[in-house]
């Protein structure tokens, strides 16, 4: 066996083949590591940024909320008021430019989707329209 | 264990500290004693208050090894009688006529005739072996020393334990972050699969993006409202707006309309009275 001739350097061989394996394993941990950092860190990010979205855009509490559009309007200014599921659809006539100011505020403070806002002067008053969802 | 017919011994009281200076000397010392055609090697030990300086032939080993059918690659290691001299007080029977004994501390070849009838023989055992030998068969060709080999290899197994050590502590952090993220699943199950998540995100961007937009114009237009000017009509829809302002003078609609283009808002003016009407896409 001429192997045994060369015990040492098998031995020596064998110790640097089993040093270059474990670094192998380290090399490819950090490699993982690395890509599961990024991973994590998008994934992250983007379960924060629908949560929020979802919070915002997707609030339950609209419903309740959408209500504030008719406070302070006297009730022959409201022509019609129906809220159907997640849909709004008003109809406001006699409002003054303060009060047209007033709700279009509300409304963009107010995380709906606006699919129809239609604002018409009559004479010294004005009419709107305002169809939205959420 | 080489019994002393294969070697050539001497004993010296030498100041010398270490092995390595003895080895260097070994040759000069043993010189005289050796027969000259023969290719020799080393081998010194320190012994009581001196040295035991050894001299042996490979080659005469080997041949004899390979007389008696043994492979020279199964010895790993020789070990010289002399090594073991304390051991042989009471003398080892090497076959009907020799036997290995101390003699006056030296381990030698005495012929049974010469010792008293009544003399009790021990047996060979592993527990012969002393503790530091010469490589032989296995090994002997080799570049590196045996020491060197130890060093080296305790040195690349400490790296490997090294290198394994911290893979194991990478991947440990890689399960913490992997948990931390199902951690946070748990709680919205439906954001699990990366392509519903995908198409959540997708969805809420876009009505995000729109609606933002649809509330800057509003604003941008809020803008528009200059002193005096007043709201005709403004519509807002999917995919469009327009508004339709009533100005006081002629100042206030160049000012009017250089704002709006300023906005990228289209505009223009509507029929001959001060109207002025803004649009765009949204």
């Amino acid at each position: 066996m001429i192997w045994k001739h060369y015990r040492n350097e098998l031995i020596v061989l064998a110790s640097i083949l089993l040093m270059l394996l474990a670094l192998f394993y380290k090399g490819s941990a950090v490699g993982r590591l690395d890509r599961v950092d990024a991973e994590v860190k998008r994934s992250m990010m983007e379960i924060g940024e629908i949560i929020a979205l979802k919070k915002q855009w997707g609030d339950t509490t609209l419903t309740k909320k959408i209500g504030s559009l008719r406070e302070n309007l006297s009730p022959e200014k409201i022509k019609r008021f129906s809220v159907k599921g997640k849909k709004l659809y008003a109809l406001l006539e006699g409002l003054s430019d303060r009060e047209v100011n007033g709700i279009i505020l509300k409304l963009e403070n107010t995380a709906v989707q606006l699919t129809k806002l239609d604002v018409r002067r009559k004479g010294k008053s004005y009419r709107m329209e305002i169809r939205c969802k959420w | 264990m080489l019994s002393p017919q294969f070697y050539t011994l001497r004993h010296e009281r030498l100041l010398i500290r270490f092995s390595y200076q003895a080895k260097k000397l070994a040759p000069s010392i043993l010189e005289n004693l050796l027969p000259p055609e023969g290719k020799y090697e080393y081998a010194v030990f320190r012994e009581r208050e001196g040295w035991v300086f050894i001299a042996y032939d490979h080659e005469e080993i080997s041949r004899f090894l390979k007389e008696r059918g043994v492979a020279i690659e199964k010895i790993g290691r020789l070990y010289f009688a002399q090594q073991a001299v304390d051991r042989f007080e009471r003398p080892v029977r090497l076959d009907e006529n020799e036997a290995l004994a101390s003699v006056q501390h030296t381990a030698t070849v005495v012929p049974l005739s010469l010792l008293s009838e009544g003399v009790e023989y021990q047996g060979f055992s592993r527990d012969f072996r002393p503790s530091g030998g010469k490589t032989f068969g296995a090994g002997s060709r080799s570049i590196i020393d045996e020491k060197s080999t130890w060093i080296l290899t305790t040195v690349f197994l400490l790296f490997a334990l090294m290198f394994t050590v911290e893979g194991l502590r990478y991947r440990h952090v890689i399960r913490a972050m992997q948990g931390r993220v199902a951690v946070m699943l748990k709680d919205y199950p439906s954001l699990q699969s990366a392509y519903s998540r995908n198409n959540i995100a997708r969805k809420y961007r876009k009505i995000d993006k729109e609606e933002r937009h649809k509330r800057e114009v509003l604003k941008g237009l809020s803008r528009l409202m200059l002193p005096g000017v007043e709201l005709e009509t403004l519509l807002l829809e999917k995919k469009h707006f327009s508004a339709e302002l009533k100005c006081p003078d002629e100042k206030t609609i160049v000012r009017l309309l250089a704002l709006a283009k300023e906005r990228g808002y289209g505009h223009s003016r509507v029929g001959s009275e001060k109207h002025v009407k803004i649009e765009g896409k949204l």
